[in-house]
């Protein structure tokens, strides 16, 4: 089972002087169980793409089916969480619990079952079930940002997919967001990150897609991101090309500090070595 | 789209370039002329008017037809109303519906006013950018005694500006808090009352930080609602005079119809 | 050209914010201020253009104490504020008339105002948007208006309100190397941030924490050897795989040569190798 896109395009404004094509055949596949990050600049139709996952936006030609069911049925909104930019502003409740049930009880989940479910979501998300009766609005920015995620893993998705998590938190919540999606992700849930910020996110993912002008132009493996592309690309691994052209016997698809640090050590011990003979 | 309901479109013609006060003048002279006009005499003659600025201001008629379209549906009401509700002679009757003579006259000539009333505002507001708007009210209200009630001119034409400012950020985060809420399942058709209150709530706890934010922007760039001066020079030219002209014109003209 | 001196600040709901701070701040200098969120360093900003007024202790800018109601304009107009949300500190309707509020504010002749806006949005790169309406404006393209917004008052300090924390890694270095060449131009720079590595353009950098000031001095001092808990931030990549070089010896532990960025480091190994 998985996120099937075949031939989707999508013009904003169509039949209008303000037509603007933001998807263009794109075709794509992500897998159960996958960590893929959708990458690309500012109008590049990575926003458009993933709104057709949840069935926000629906295919103009083409077709996205999620675990076989077409992403136009209104069921697939679970299957498919979608978590916004900026979620931390569509909070509304007066309680951090009445927020976080509002999913699930869209989808009919009523009772004990609803309760589980909203205190099983906020542990996910890593609150802890005590927030729960809390106003959302005395909370911080980066509390309030991880209730909407709760709020989308109440309804417990098979995919869940984040547009720009990170964009505008601090450094702290940003590494304790990160640690959250990668421990989601070990737990089973698939996850969709579309970012501009693609380094950040290099290390955990599987997958590697990028979108240029609505077309697919990279879509492989973190190593094979870093061996092929030439930007944006974290800093550990330009210092590493960097050092290749200075004469380091160095890898060039080094994503970690741990790598970089070991290779560096190795670069230099040869080094030293080869000058001792 | 929303976005072209009653627009500014840039351009360069006469009526692009006359004095924001002329045309607001103009507006408030040409409204009085339209709610006085009876005939149909009077109406073709204003129907006439409109075409000439409209060929004036080099702007596609389509564009006016855009900005009445949103309200066709109270046009309608208001034609109906008095069509079905004016005694007088029967010309036609469904049941106890009675259509009269009178009321199809009036019926036609009072949806007509409404409809020649927002097209002028159209071709104001199409011809003048929202700040000329606001800055030649500012000057046309700048007279008048608001200092006892506490504000200035400045201060009037600052908050119209803002409002016009706020209305397509208002309208952008209602369509993001909309897509997130469906997002989380709502169904707005089978459940309104919950759908206006996970949109609504947000959308004014938004906007008050918003408020907030862009008051703390004006506050540091030196805000003062007196000593104020503007970018835009307002000047009268031949060209508002010769409009006034017109006005004195169209008033005697119509009065004497 | 900024002097703060053993200033106080509760918020209303009676938190202490700053806590008995005093801070000089120099003309020509790029000070950065980070730390943790929540250690004042927003509220210590705000003091700096009279946006927020001390409960205690005094601020003075350029000679002018901004307890005086009367030399708040002029403070504002000598110190001006750039802010994070780029959306929500555009106060026109079209680029222009947003960079032309300022100068409105002062009073200014037509012909002044147009020649400065003309000049601020050449500063920044943005005059083909003149006529644009924010609307049609990418997050980066709103804060360049921002920062030409604030030339148009002719400043002698800017500061800077965690500005780059909204933009895409593209726009944050177009915003960083304008503010670069502000400092250049002789601009003292205040520039608030949680990205360190943003810093390496400083040259002083001050921590806060709970209100206090902890760390003040040039970054590479600071960054080379203190516990980056203290910054509410992980180290950079580059920098913390530098200290790790430093720590085993295979690049010279000494703070004033130590890297701050990937070109540093680089030059660092090529002479240890």
């Amino acid at each position: 089972m998985s996120i099937e896109v075949k031939d989707l395009s999508f013009c904003y404004n169509r039949g209008t002087s303000l037509e603007k094509r933001a998807l263009d055949n794109v075709s794509l596949s992500i897998g159960k169980g996958e960590f893929v990050l959708i990458g690309g600049e500012i109008g590049s139709g990575k926003s458009t793409l993933v709104r057709h996952f949840n069935g926000i936006l629906k295919p103009q030609s083409g077709s996205v089916t999620v675990s076989g069911m077409a992403s136009t049925d209104r069921d697939v909104r679970h299957k498919a969480g979608l978590l916004m930019q900026y979620p931390q502003k569509q909070l509304f409740g007066r309680t951090v619990f009445e927020d976080v049930s509002f999913g699930p009880s869209n989808f009919g989940i009523k009772g004990d079952a609803l309760e589980q479910r909203v205190a099983d979501a906020l542990e996910q998300a890593g609150l802890g079930r005590d927030i729960g009766s809390l106003s959302p609005f005395s909370l911080s920015g980066g509390q309030m940002r991880l209730v909407a995620l709760a709020g989308v893993l109440a309804m417990q998705p098979e995919y869940l997919i984040l547009d720009e998590p990170t964009s505008g938190l601090d450094p702290e919540n940003r590494s304790s967001l990160l640690a959250t999606l990668k421990e989601l992700h070990l737990s089973g849930i698939s996850v969709v990150v579309v970012s501009h910020q693609v380094c950040e996110f290099l290390p955990l993912a599987d997958k590697v897609i990028l979108l240029d002008n609505g077309w697919v132009s990279f879509n492989g493996t973190p190593v094979e991101y870093v061996r092929s592309v030439s930007s944006p690309l974290p800093e550990i691994t330009l210092l590493m090309k960097d050092l290749i052209r200075e004469g380091f016997d160095v890898r060039d698809d080094i994503l970690s500090i741990d790598d970089a640090f070991e290779e560096i050590v190795n670069a230099l011990e040869k080094r030293g070595a080869g000058q001792d003979e | 789209m929303n976005d072209l309901f009653m627009s500014f479109v840039p351009g360069d013609s006469v009526l692009h370039r006359l004095d924001p006060r002329t045309k607001i003048i103009g507006l408030m002279l040409v409204s009085f002329c339209i709610l006085d006009a009876s005939s149909f005499a009077d109406m073709f003659f204003i129907a006439l008017v409109f075409t000439v600025l409209v060929l004036s201001c080099r702007l596609p008629l389509g564009h006016f037809v855009r900005s009445v379209r949103p309200m066709l549906f109270f046009f309608a009401i208001l034609f109906l109303m008095q069509l079905f509700f004016t005694e007088g002679r029967e010309v036609w009757h469904f049941s106890s519906l009675s259509v009269t003579y009178e009321g199809l006259l009036l019926g036609t000539t009072i949806t007509l006013r409404f409809v020649f009333l927002l097209l002028f505002a159209a071709l104001i507001t199409a011809t003048t950018s929202p700040s000329r708007i606001t800055s030649g009210i500012e000057r046309l209200l700048r007279p008048l005694p608001l200092r006892y009630v506490g504000i200035t001119s400045h201060d009037m034409a600052m908050m119209m500006s803002l409002s016009i400012y706020f209305v397509p950020m208002f309208y952008d985060s209602f369509t993001s808090l909309r897509e997130a809420q469906i997002s989380r399942g709502l169904d707005i058709r089978k459940e309104p009352v919950k759908a206006i209150f996970s949109i609504v709530v947000p959308l004014v706890s938004g906007s008050v930080r918003r408020v907030e934010e862009v008051a703390l922007a004006m506050e540091s760039r030196c805000y003062q609602s007196t000593g104020r001066s503007s970018m835009h020079e307002m000047k009268f030219t031949g060209k508002d005079h010769v409009s006034f002209a017109m006005f004195v014109f169209l008033i005697l003209f119509l009065t004497v119809l | 050209m900024i002097h703060i001196k053993d200033i106080s600040y509760r918020y209303p709901d009676n938190t202490l914010a700053i806590d008995s701070l005093s801070l000089n701040i120099n003309k020509g200098e790029f000070v950065a201020i980070a730390g943790k969120n929540g250690c004042g360093k927003s509220t210590l900003l705000r003091h700096m253009n009279g946006l927020l007024l001390p409960c205690q202790g005094s601020v003075v800018v350029n000679g002018m104490d901004t307890s005086d109601p009367s030399s708040l304009m002029d403070i504002r107009r000598t110190a001006g504020m750039v802010f994070q949300d780029p959306g929500s500190q555009f106060i026109g309707m079209t680029v222009e008339e947003d960079v032309a509020f300022g100068p409105e504010n002062l009073g200014l002749s037509q012909r002044e105002i147009n020649e400065r806006v003309d000049l601020s949005l050449q500063n920044v790169g943005m005059e083909g948007y003149r006529y644009h309406t924010p609307r049609s404006l990418s997050g980066g393209q709103k804060q360049k208006v921002a920062l030409a917004s604030v030339l148009a008052m002719k400043p002698d300090i800017i500061l800077f309100d965690e500005v780059t924390s909204m933009l895409d890694p593209c726009s944050r270095k177009d915003i960083l190397s304008l503010i670069e060449n502000l400092h250049e131009n002789g601009t003292t720079v205040v520039y608030v941030t949680h990205h360190l590595e943003e810093l390496v353009h400083a040259d002083r950098l001050v921590v806060m924490e709970n209100g206090r000031i902890v760390h003040d001095g040039h970054p590479r001092e600071i960054l080379s050897r203190n516990d980056p808990e203290q910054f509410g931030s992980d180290l950079p990549p580059v920098i913390e795989l530098a200290r790790r070089l430093a720590d085993s010896g295979l690049i010279p532990a000494d703070p004033s040569s130590f890297p701050l960025s990937r070109a540093e480091l680089r030059e660092v190994l090529c002479r240890s190798k």
